[in-house]
């Protein structure tokens, strides 16, 4: 017989389609009354297969296929992939092509921030923040557009370099957006970070330790929210970065709201970089003419060679080996390991994805809290479905 | 401090100026059928295939854009042209299944695979969206036309 203390456990399903999963994660929460006693994570929502598709596409081929990784960040994938395959091929990036790169990937953190930002406000109660967030990011995919033609979906950075030049309205844009911007930042600043609610929602919900932090294999802004000072871009410099100045910002105290202040934090860093590149780019190439894949650069009438049939069918020979490249993305560490055995197509590509990380730390953050706690928890890690089930 | 501004409602007062400053701000949004964006000169939207010269697509069916698409989404069918040359007797296109990720224009030796910016391309069945050759020729034209 049950005690009268003694109150029933529920378990409930949350997902995958519930508005504040952001996507289709499926949680299943055990209660007792108002507190979580245990979280599992399901996921296989959205499960595409792309490693094993991977293995089936040249390396050019599987370009498209990275965009659809964390889809709100596709700029930052894409770079992730291409320098892991140069890693492999060592080959050498034009330096118009880096800072172009630079640029590209600053601008995607700053969009995917503020698709992050807006979604967040919006979970916890605030749904104005979510329209000037998005007023912003559509700038951001406006410029997108102008250089690549596509909003999301970018295909844009290639390896070797770049697909296609920036155009000079590009920079005019760039510049608009720089001057404008952190004014408009402010305004969702004001509207949030000394707001009662959104405090009472976030300060001392949902607290991971320096330790567990990295014990659970967390990065990027959810690991800085515990306070450690660990940013690739930083201690694995790769690209221009070694010669930009920005700061790493990191919180000690682990909750929702050191999350929310390294993001926000962020996004000025970000600024403060795109401002150095628009400075320093320099002239001359955009792609390195010695890339054997898709040639952007042909020249028109020049025909086609035997060689080129072979490339297409085969792909490009790869250099034999394995090769681990960590690239810091808006979500946290995205890091590709390949293994080639010489061949056009990858013999087996593993992406290690920091959102797949991030669900799986849930139940150590959430466990011992209220329900409601859950949906800003879930926010602030920030992840995204496309990048859990691959 | 904080207890003052607590009481003052500091921090809602200065949420709520905002949202009154925008409240007479001008709009962002646009009207999206009877007001269109403008559209950027790289918009990778539905195919065109180039004609040559002598008004015949310029594709010399090699089958590069057929091999590279990620989706395979390409379908060339070689063969007697009606003027007796061997060559490209079919091009057919599935909008359904195309990723719009731009590398058939990009690998195109010949340049003779376009992308216009024309985005409206919602069919009521899927046997719409496949595209032929004639289609692909005749039916799509270079810039998006402008409605009144």
């Amino acid at each position: 017989m049950n005690s009268v203390e003694e109150t029933r456990r529920v378990e409930i399903n949350m997902g995958p389609q519930h508005p504040s999963t952001h996507g289709v994660g499926r949680f299943i929460l055990t209660l007792n009354g108002e507190i979580i006693e245990d979280v599992k994570p399901v996921c296989g929502y959205l499960h595409r297969g792309l490693e094993k598709l991977a293995e089936n596409m040249t390396y050019q081929q599987f370009m498209p296929i990275v965009d659809r990784l964390d889809y709100v960040a596709s700029m930052n994938n894409d770079l992730a992939y291409c320098l892991a395959v140069e890693k492999l091929l060592g080959m050498e990036v034009p330096e118009r092509a880096e800072y172009i790169r630079v640029i590209v990937a600053e601008l995607g953190r700053i969009a995917s921030h503020l698709i992050w930002l807006g979604t967040m406000a919006l979970d916890i109660g605030a749904l104005t923040p979510f329209f000037y967030t998005f007023r912003d990011r559509e700038t951001i995919y406006d410029m997108f557009e102008e250089i690549c033609g596509a909003r999301l979906m970018y295909n844009y950075v290639r390896i070797g370099g770049v697909a296609k030049d920036i155009t000079p309205k590009f920079m005019e844009m760039l510049k608009h957006f720089l001057d404008t911007f952190p004014r408009l930042m402010k305004e969702t600043d004001g509207l949030l970070t000394k707001n009662r609610i959104w405090m009472r929602r976030t300060k001392d919900v949902g607290v991971i330790s320096y330790d567990d932090a990295i014990n659970w294999g967390l990065s990027g802004p959810s690991l800085r929210g515990s306070g450690v000072n660990w940013d690739l871009r930083k201690n694995r410099p790769y690209g221009i970065y070694p010669s930009l100045e920005f700061d790493v910002p990191y919180f000690p105290e682990g909750d929702v709201y050191a999350r929310y202040l390294v993001r926000l934090e962020e996004i000025n860093q970000s600024v403060r970089i795109l401002r150095q590149c628009v400075e320093k780019i320099p002239a001359g190439e955009y792609m390195n003419p010695e890339s054997p894949f898709v040639r952007p650069m042909k020249k028109p009438k020049e025909g086609i060679a035997l060689k080129d049939f072979v490339l297409q069918i085969r792909g490009v020979k790869m250099p034999v080996g394995e090769i681990y490249f960590g690239a810091e993305n808006p979500k946290g560490e995205l890091g590709f390991y390949i293994v080639s055995d010489g061949a056009g197509k990858p013999y087996r590509m593993k992406i290690r994805t920091p959102s797949f990380v991030h669900v799986f730390a849930l139940p150590k953050i959430v466990k011992g809290g209220l329900v409601a706690d859950i949906v800003s928890v879930i926010s602030s890690l920030d992840f995204v479905f496309g990048e859990v089930d691959r | 401090m904080m207890m003052k501004e607590h009481i003052l409602f500091a921090d809602l007062i200065k949420g709520l100026s905002i949202t009154i400053k925008k409240f007479f701000g001008p709009s962002v949004t646009l009207h999206y059928p009877i007001e269109r964006r403008e559209t950027p000169e790289r918009m990778r939207f539905l195919h065109k295939l180039v004609l040559n010269s002598a008004g015949r697509p310029k594709c010399i069916a090699c089958g590069f854009c057929e091999r590279i698409c990620p989706p395979k989404c390409i379908k060339i069918t070689r063969g007697k042209r009606e003027d007796g040359k061997i060559g490209l007797t079919g091009y057919e296109l599935d909008i359904g299944r195309c990723i719009f990720c731009g590398l058939c224009v990009e690998v195109c030796p010949e340049e003779a695979i376009s992308m216009t910016d024309i985005y409206e391309l919602a069919t009521y069945n899927r046997a719409e969206a496949v595209y032929t050759m004639d289609r692909l020729v005749r039916d799509v034209p270079e810039k998006r036309e402008e409605e009144g």
